[in-house]
């Protein structure tokens, strides 16, 4: 059971919910970081995920989910500031340095952060990770590109698809 | 531990890859452009299914404008009438040359297209976002000319109907009136299949009145708009002469020596003259585009000084912009925004054309300094929104003061205009 404001000298205590992972990993949270998710907003309004009870997440394992709550939890004092239009500049060059710093990351842990971040409505994680996936892309000729984003190697049908393609756009190469 | 993205690749059904289309659309609206859309396209079934999408490229074609990849000479005269390319090193040059490939810019796709007398000849009248109107016709002054809208790039065409002689009023004998067709831009809404939803104006005019007729490719129906008279006061002595520009969402004809311009507001299809005041306003005297400033809701004009006295020094393009909520009553003032010097120094330049957020430029030696035998006619863009000025390509003629530019990526990662 919740114990709001029970005057135990710890008042200010934020709510806190537990998030269940689909390898059966508990995580507690504050509810304010956890609701960065669209996807677990509603079920945290209506009271879920608290005391025993937690939210289970099937499609997320607990080193995904980990590094998604580090995010939430750095960026729910400024979503809490509604955006943070009066966040100060230094504020805001934290989270950027911090946004630079939480994608550089093996590309594995990439596509699973992606796939979380789509699962649970996280608007902000969501444009952060496309982004960073656009910038392993940008410049890049198709091989690279490949390469960069861990495709395996092309059969030879595919080699010979990309060939092809590759050369009805080839104004894109010089 | 996540699955490696295998599977992504194969063209297997959506569902089944790692990154759904929805997601690979997030990213790829996040390129920064066409160059690395191509590339991305060419990587895997996938990434070629989702970027050459149509509802996905109208939003990425949205956020990232084309590139002007050259231009046509509308008075082509006794030469081709024809895309003229960007040539190298202008970054443009590879996509302008696999979209001068891919379309056909002699528009020999059209109907009767091979005919060579003057009067079945097709002759174009105007271009907006990738569309073509052309007309033939006409040379006797009670007759509409016949109009065509088309995509070189797709070779596609529409005919447009004949004006129903129904809608037209009387029109005083006046001397010759003069046609005026030209494309509107399309209607508002322009969700996912109206991309033909063009609209064509067309205006008739004599020296003191205009008439002028609407065509609406969603209703495929003409209607009479509009008349406006110049009478009495014939505040503009010869309309006929006027140059049209749009910017502002507004339609502007100005002539150098006038003292008013005429204003179109397309969506109402209202007329209004407006009085250029003597030296707080438009110069009179000297030959301007009307253009978009930068700035939302301002109007701007461009306009080339030259050097004045001093031989072989640079001539300058001058912009000037002021608010566009004018009423026509209240004082405005044009305010210069930037003065930018032209690249060579010795050169005559000249402004041919203003469309889609660019000016283009022509710039030769002067008469004194260039041999008559060897004419380099040197022709610019000028990104009106960064202000870059870029070399396009370098023509051994002439171009006429009549150009427009084209803007597109080849073909699959453009959309068809018909």
């Amino acid at each position: 059971m919740a114990a709001p404001e029970s005057g135990d000298g710890n008042n200010g205590a934020a709510r806190m919910v537990t998030l269940i992972s689909s390898d059966n990993t508990r995580f507690e949270v504050e509810a304010a970081a956890a609701s960065l998710s669209q996807t677990l907003q509603l079920t945290i309004l209506d009271g879920g995920g608290g005391g025993g009870d937690g939210i289970p997440l099937p499609n997320v394992d607990s080193a995904t989910l980990s590094k998604v709550l580090e995010y939430c939890i750095k960026h729910a004092p400024a979503a809490a500031n509604g955006g943070a239009p009066n966040a100060t500049a230094v504020d805001r060059a934290e989270l950027e340095r911090f946004d630079n710093e939480f994608v550089n990351i093996d590309q594995s842990v990439l596509y699973s952060l992606i796939m979380a971040a789509h699962n649970l409505e996280i608007e902000g994680l969501q444009s952060l990770v496309a982004k960073k996936v656009a910038d392993m892309i940008k410049g890049k000729s198709p091989m690279e590109i490949r390469r960069t984003l861990g495709f395996p190697d092309p059969t030879p049908e595919e080699q010979a698809e990309m060939n092809a393609h590759m050369l009805e756009y080839g104004w894109a190469y010089e | 531990m996540a699955s490696p993205p295998a599977s992504r690749c194969d063209g297997a059904p959506a569902e089944q890859t790692l990154l759904s289309d929805e997601i690979l659309e997030d990213i790829f609206l996040l390129l920064e452009s066409g160059y690395d859309l191509a590339r991305a396209s060419a990587t895997c079934r996938a990434f070629r299914r989702v970027a050459t999408g149509r509802r996905f490229l109208r939003r990425f074609l949205s956020l990232h404008p084309p590139p002007i990849v050259g231009f046509i000479d509308f008075q082509f005269g006794g030469r081709l009438l024809t895309l003229t390319p960007a040539e190298p090193p202008h970054r443009s040059a590879p996509a302008a040359r696999a979209v001068a490939q891919a379309g056909d810019f002699t528009f020999s796709f059209l109907p009767g297209a091979s005919e060579h007398h003057p009067n079945k000849r097709w002759l174009p009248c105007d271009a907006r976002d990738g569309r073509f109107l052309l007309s033939r016709g006409g040379n006797d002054a009670t007759t509409f000319l016949e109009l065509v809208v088309c995509d070189p790039l797709y070779r596609r065409y529409v005919q447009i109907p004949p004006i129903p002689r129904d809608l037209v009023p009387r029109m005083p004998s006046c001397g010759e009136l003069k046609s005026e067709p030209f494309l509107a831009p399309a209607e508002e809404v322009e969700s996912d299949e109206d991309s033909q939803h063009f609209r064509v104006i067309y205006n008739w005019l004599s020296d003191y009145k205009l008439v002028s007729f609407v065509f609406s490719a969603a209703t495929g129906k003409w209607r009479c708009a509009t008349i406006f008279s110049f009478l009495p006061a014939r505040l503009i002595r010869q309309p006929k002469k006027f140059k049209r520009y749009y910017a502002c969402n507004c339609f502007i004809w100005v002539r150098m020596g006038e003292g008013y311009m005429l204003m179109l507001n397309p969506r109402e299809m209202k007329f209004s003259l407006v009085e250029l005041r003597h030296r707080t306003d438009l110069p009179r005297d000297q030959v301007v585009a009307i253009i978009d400033h930068a700035a939302e809701d301002r109007l701007g004009f461009a306009t080339i000084v030259y050097p004045g006295q001093a031989l072989y020094s640079r001539c300058r393009l001058d912009l000037y912009s002021r608010t566009c909520q004018n009423n026509g009553v209240t004082e405005v003032e044009w305010q210069r925004d930037n003065s930018i010097p032209l690249p060579e120094p010795d050169y005559c330049y000249g402004i041919i054309g203003a469309a889609e957020g660019y000016l283009l430029l022509k710039g030769y030696l002067s008469a004194l300094t260039q041999k008559q035998c060897e004419v380099q006619v040197q022709h610019l863009t000028v990104d009106l929104k960064t202000l870059l000025v870029e070399k396009l390509c370098t023509l051994n003629s002439y171009t006429s003061s009549d150009v427009h530019p084209y803007a597109s990526f080849p073909p699959p990662l453009s959309l068809p205009r018909l």
